[in-house]
């Protein structure tokens, strides 16, 4: 047994055992029912490949191909984090691992629930079972819509104030003030109440003469 | 020397190709997103990084040591952690925990923000 055989003997079971691997790692980047589980069995397939790339340069003795590895590691590790800002930015999609598609939007009680119901179920084991399957925005996210929201509900009462000017501006201050009391609501509904209102307002408001100056210094139209 | 040599390459090789080897199990056999995050980071990333140090150490030479402990020491640092943001990134977007989960902890940390 001399050192030679030793290390090509050594090799050629770690060849076959990497291969074995790879294409273990190959079969849940094709099955995995998710796009995470796709990204981690291919970050972890560079790391067999770097291994791969090491026993090639043992066997051939030419040990330049560390640099590739090397460098195959850095390729590797940039590509999982740009796929993780990816799936950041794009949300957890209906129906890729049999989840339901996405929810209608939901009742404005059960945000807040949802969020006491994640604090108390915390302390007794087994209960946020139940609260997983929903999809959860993230804070800002949620702050993020009612935003665009509020904004939408301000434009559709700047638009119905051009047509009546006094009693749809104090509607429209009357909901801008209850949607900043209760900004973790998913306002959905929101604008359609706003419209409600609105509309309710405006023949409310048929006796306010319709000649009224247009204050320019609208707060409700700064965003 | 030699054969010490040798020898040493030869075990690290094999420990490492068995590291590898559970981790593409472990990545096939967990239930869950998360505990396949485990397996990939820290067992595939120890299986690569020993073959790494198995090569500097069979060429005998300190520059090709010194190059392969400084790819061993990149991977082992950056792998893992981009294993782990991945699984953060998952878990904020939503992806849910097995149902053999008993408790999920990070989700109590956004209730309570």
């Amino acid at each position: 047994m001399t050192a030679q055989s030793i290390t090509q003997f050594a090799v050629h079971i770690g060849l076959f055992v990497l291969g074995i691997s790879f294409l273990l790692t190959a079969w849940r980047v094709i099955k995995g029912p998710t796009l995470p589980d796709r990204v981690i069995a291919l970050d972890m397939l560079v790391g067999i490949v770097m291994g791969f790339i090491a026993l090639i340069a043992i066997r051939t003795g030419f040990t330049l191909y560390i640099d590739i590895a090397i460098s195959l590691g850095l390729v590797g590790f940039l590509a999982t984090v740009a796929f993780a800002r990816f799936i950041l930015s794009r949300k957890r999609r209906g129906g890729e691992d049999g989840a339901p598609p996405e929810p209608l939007p939901e009742e404005p009680a059960a945000k807040p629930a949802h969020k006491g119901n994640a604090v108390g179920a915390a302390a007794p084991a087994g209960a946020p079972k139940e609260v997983a399957p929903k999809p959860v925005l993230s804070k800002s996210e949620a702050t993020k819509a009612s935003a665009a929201k509020v904004k939408i509900a301000k434009a559709k009462s700047a638009k119905a104030k051009s047509i009546k000017a006094e009693g749809a501006k104090a509607q429209g201050a009357r909901t801008k003030a209850a949607k900043k009391s209760a900004p973790a609501e998913a306002p959905r509904e929101a604008p359609i109440e706003a419209l409600g209102e609105v509309t309710a307002a405006v023949p409310a408001a048929k006796p306010v003469k319709p000649k009224a100056p247009r204050k320019p210094a609208v707060p409700k139209e700064t965003p | 020397m030699d054969i010490l040599l040798a020898l040493v390459t030869a075990v690290l090789i094999l420990v490492g190709a068995v590291f590898a080897l559970a981790a593409a199990v472990g990545l096939n056999r967990f239930p869950d997103l998360y505990a396949r995050m485990h397996a990939a980071s820290k067992a595939g990333t120890i299986g690569s990084a020993l073959m790494l140090i198995a090569v500097g150490v069979h060429a005998a030479d300190l520059a090709i040591l010194a190059r392969s402990l400084a790819g061993f020491f990149f991977f082992v640092l950056t792998a893992p952690v981009s294993a782990h943001l991945l699984a953060k990134a998952a878990h904020d977007s939503g992806y849910p925990l097995s149902s053999l989960s008993v408790q999920d902890e990070m989700r109590r940390e956004e209730g309570q923000l």
